[in-house]
């Protein structure tokens, strides 16, 4: 079942210069316990991605499209109906924790305060909640937790607290942007486990954006490959590592050095937003450029294995 | 080509602003190691394990406390003057962050002959023929000569850095995280560009990352740090189809996906500087501190290996 549905979602951003297009057609799905790794370079669009879905981009973003959630287009419902589902039902974990804390508030009392105010509990009720979260996320000591302050914790301990938060309300999605990179190999380790455990024992959905394909292929169960806020291509995550169809995605694989011992690196550099190519965006760094390849954009198309992928190689 | 011996540097670091006491932070702690002629010799470690302080060490841009570096037998902390300056031309740095390590006033023409006139390696007349050729071995061509270090990507800045250090044919370069702020595709790009270099240039490397898979992909030889401390020394495959030390095996695990044992955090001030997060740690490790033992092809600190 369909918990998510993003049709046709196209972003453009006002700059001094004009309207930039930073989505341009992007159409994508997440299932009921499916975690779905949304995967590109720096720039391509995932962190913009994430905050349409949840309508937070500011007022010089212009948005089209839909993104269906339980039946309803949150691109249409008013703020009202959106701010119930923000962190209700979906939540979102940023890569940055420290910056998402309030530096002078106890930990207890900052997921405390986003308890009282959504569900209007007593207390000493928000009290209990927040030490059976705390321990949720795999605090040992979940009563001396509470009474701390952020810069008391370490960086993944920061980032466990948020994750707390953003479970508090039993969201049905959770968005996680880069949520581990600030971090060491080991807090990182535990943090992808800590996500596993969460989205099985709560039955979530997950959208985890990263430009590690590494971790992509330890957590996520499908993989979308975005490049210049286009996908390029979708597959479930086994067929995607064992047979990448889109010559990005094999050059991506080969760069991150996933398979052995072979570097194929990719020519040329990301074009910028204001100057994107002609026909298929990735036809100035291909290595099986075809005519058709400059003159019009590949669509959408889906492969075998209910894949998708965006090349004239596979078809039109 | 490089013999490093014990050597030890230490970081005094007041807690706040107002604090009259200090601590002692060991930025690297005895470090010992050889590099041979052509070798490259991964350093990996967890951001604050003393890395960078190693670098700077070699590179004279820092005196440590206590230990050596012979460089080609030379001993290097004692070098005074114009041997000084020749050394400077003989080893060479790439840092992280092109765009700081990048004068951002100059143009890449200045940037690159900066060097070669300092050593007096060409005519002034001749100085835009050398870069373009130099400009040309790192995969840019001439029109780059005058632009500035902000009108390029990082990938590019990446690639004029490298540029400057091999300017004055350097026998031994120490790349710090040279691709650790990069896009995976221009991590690629510039990894390979960097094997290049070292082979054609027949150049010795120190290759410093965080990252494990990378630091396998380019190393012979490699060294695990931790907290100022060399873990473990090897060869590139018997470390990786052997490690010995918890943390060694914690990166492997890691980078292959396996499920590992729970990380422990506590029990400050052991000796082991692994102690805190070991999940094998046993009694001794708390009193004593592990040395680094073995043979030349592989090395461990920890008692379960039998240290001492
Ligand atoms: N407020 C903004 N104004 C102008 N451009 C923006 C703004 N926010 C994002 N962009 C541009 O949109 C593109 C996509 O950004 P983002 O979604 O943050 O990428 P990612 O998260 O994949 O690294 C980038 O090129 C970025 O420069
Ligand atoms: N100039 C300095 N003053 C004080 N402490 C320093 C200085 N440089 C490094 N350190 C400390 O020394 C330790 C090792 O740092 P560094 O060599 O930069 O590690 P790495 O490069 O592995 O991240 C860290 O704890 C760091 O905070
Ligand atoms: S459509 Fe053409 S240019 Fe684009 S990726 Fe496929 S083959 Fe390459
Ligand atoms: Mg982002
Ligand atoms: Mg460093």
């Amino acid at each position: 079942m369909k918990l998510l549905e993003i049709e046709d979602l196209s972003v453009s951003v006002l700059t001094e210069g004009g309207y930039v297009d930073i989505i341009s057609g992007l159409s994508f799905s997440i299932r009921k316990g499916e975690i779905y790794g949304l995967c590109g370079e720096s720039g391509c669009g995932k962190t913009v991605t994430a905050l349409s879905i949840l309508r937070l981009l500011g007022s010089n973003f212009h948005i089209k499209g839909s993104i269906f959630f339980s039946g309803a287009n949150l691109l249409s419902i008013p703020e009202k109906e959106m701010r119930q589902i923000r962190g209700g039902e979906i939540s979102i974990v940023f890569q940055e924790p420290m910056t998402s804390l309030n530096p002078v508030l106890k930990i207890g009392e900052q997921i405390g305060e986003m308890l009282e105010v959504q569900l209007k509990l007593k207390k000493k009720e928000v009290k209990d909640r927040v030490i059976e979260l705390l321990k949720e996320v795999g605090f040992e000591d979940p009563e001396r937790r509470y009474h701390q302050y952020p810069h008391q914790l370490s960086g993944g301990q920061r980032q466990r607290v948020l994750i707390s938060m953003a479970i508090a309300l039993n969201p049905k999605l959770i968005i996680c942007d880069e949520p581990t990179t600030a971090l060491d190999v080991a807090s990182e380790w535990e943090i992808l486990n800590l996500l596993l455990k969460l989205v099985k024992q709560r039955n979530m959905a997950m959208i985890f954006i990263t430009h590690n394909l590494h971790i992509v292929e330890r957590l996520c169960t499908r993989v979308g490959i975005m490049y210049l806020g286009r996908l390029i291509e979708e597959q479930k995550k086994d067929i995607f590592f064992e047979r990448p169809l889109h010559p990005y995605s094999q050059g991506l694989l080969s760069s991150a050095l996933i398979r052995g011992d072979e570097l194929k690196p990719i020519k040329g550099t990301v074009p910028d937003l204001r100057n994107i190519p002609s026909g298929c965006k990735f036809h100035p760094r291909c290595d099986y450029v075809m005519d058709v390849c400059i003159k019009e954009e590949p669509k959408f198309v889906k492969t075998d294995n209910e894949g998708y992928v965006r090349c004239f190689l596979y078809g039109t | 080509m490089l013999s490093v011996r014990n050597l030890s540097k230490i970081y005094e670091v007041k807690k706040s602003v107002f604090a009259i006491s200090s601590t002692k932070i060991k930025a690297l702690d005895s470090v010992s190691f050889e590099l041979k002629d052509g070798e490259t010799l991964g350093v990996v470690g967890e951001s604050g394990s003393g890395k960078s302080t190693l670098a700077r060490c070699i590179l004279l841009l820092e005196r440590p406390d206590s230990g050596s570096i012979r460089f080609k037998g030379i001993d290097i902390l004692k070098l005074k003057g114009k041997d000084f300056k020749s050394l400077r031309k003989e080893v060479q740095i790439v840092f992280q962050d092109p765009y700081s390590s990048l004068n951002p006033r100059k143009r890449v023409i200045d940037i690159i002959s900066e060097p070669i006139l300092n050593f007096s390696l060409e005519q002034k007349e001749r100085i835009k023929e050398r870069v373009t050729g130099i400009l040309m071995s790192v995969g840019l061509d001439v029109s780059f000569m005058y632009k500035y270090p902000h009108e390029m990507s990082g990938g590019q800045r990446q690639r004029i850095a490298i540029a400057r250090a091999l300017a004055t044919e350097p026998s031994l370069l120490v790349a710090d995280e040279p691709v650790s702020s990069l896009d995976v595709s221009i991590q690629a790009q510039i990894l390979s560009l960097l094997l290049e270099v070292k082979k054609k240039n027949r150049l010795s490397m120190i290759f410093i990352s965080h990252d494990l898979n990378v630091v396998r992909f380019v190393s012979e030889r490699i060294i695990v740090m931790f907290k100022g401390k060399v873990l473990e020394e090897g060869g590139r495959d018997e470390i990786f189809s052997n490690p010995l030390h918890p943390y060694t095996r914690m990166l492997i695990a890691y980078s292959k996906g396996e499920p590992m044992p729970v990380k422990i955090e506590s029990g400050e001030g052991a000796s082991c500087v692994y102690y805190q997060k070991c999940p094998y740690r046993i009694k001794r490790c708390i009193s004593d501190q592990p040395v680094l033992f073995g043979t030349d092809g592989h090395k461990v600190a920890c008692f379960l290996e039998g240290g001492n």
